[in-house]
């Protein structure tokens, strides 16, 4: 009996559907809620190149200054492979501890 | 978590990208706002919209946390449950914007019905507990199965059942006291 009350009360009550201005809202919302997390990868990048930059504008300011003498392009080559390495064990040596980058991203949070 | 499901949510982890994460929203949208509606009961279609949407950002927000431990659907669902039902408690707790105890029905439907046994009826159901009035909801207004209930709420087949028959019971004790059976 009471199967067929509900049954017959909730016939009368139209089946409720989403708005079709439902997904415009949301999309809307959505992209308003991307734009700090394109800021943030963007400051990410940023934090990232900034060294890059530093260490390659003062490699041709030395290399301004300092006028080297012709080389060979094997001496060329050679020297820029043992530049490259020494590079490369600089800035892992230089690179903070995962401490420091937790630290680092909490204040900047 | 559906192979569908676990790739859509790998690839907006992935990329970020709006457009992937609108297409879980494509798959998951009727059910989530079948659960709100469902739990603000007729007449909270407008407020169940919003309470979808607001699950949708918080999911867009916090997906990257997501573990995977259970389906993303279940996990999705019990977060519209939740936020529905904080929903139907704040409005009951702001007496100035209360849920609708009458609402809005198709009057050609409902002329040759007794109005008054669709209000006792009414207050029965808003007196379930929150799992049996979801339920009903879900089952007699919104043409849901049992099994269906279940996947939606996040609970056993079994559980869903008890629900519907201890819902029935108690509604069909409350209209006695009423003096509105048949």
């Amino acid at each position: 009996m009471i199967h067929e009350d509900l049954v017959r009360h909730f016939r009368s009550h139209p089946e409720p559907q989403l708005s079709p201005e439902f997904s415009v809202r949301l999309r809307r919302q959505l992209e308003l809620s991307q734009q700090p997390r394109r800021h943030l990868a963007m400051r990410d990048e940023i934090w990232r190149w900034m060294p890059r930059v530093y260490w390659i504008a003062a490699a041709a300011l030395i290399m301004r200054v300092v006028r080297p003498p012709a080389f060979e392009p094997a001496h060329m080559a050679v020297m820029a492979i043992v530049a490259s390495i020494a590079a490369l064990a600089v800035q892992r040596a230089l690179r903070p501890a995962r401490l420091t980058q937790i630290l680092r991203d909490a204040l900047l949070r | 978590m559906t192979d569908e499901d676990a790739h859509l949510v790998q690839m907006f982890i992935t990329t970020g990208r709006v457009e992937d994460f609108e297409a879980l929203v494509e798959r998951h949208q009727r059910h989530v706002f079948r659960i709100a509606v469902s739990v603000l009961g007729p007449g909270g279609e407008s407020r169940a919209e919003d309470v979808t949407q607001e699950v949708f950002l918080q999911v867009y927000r916090s997906l990257h946390a997501f573990e995977g431990r259970s389906r993303f659907s279940t996990w999705l669902y019990r977060i519209a449950y939740n936020r529905a039902l904080d929903q139907r408690r704040a409005s009951r707790a702001r007496p100035e914007d209360p849920l609708p105890t009458r609402p809005l029905v198709d009057r050609r439907a409902s002329s040759s019905r007794d109005p008054f046994r669709d209000d006792a009826l009414t207050e029965c159901i808003a007196q379930l507990s929150d799992g049996q009035r979801t339920a009903v909801h879900l089952h007699y207004w919104l043409g849901h199965t049992v099994a269906e209930i279940a996947g939606m709420l996040g609970v056993q087949s079994g559980t869903a059942k008890i629900w519907l028959f201890r819902a029935r019971h108690l509604l069909a004790q409350c209209l006695g006291r009423k003096g509105v059976r048949r």
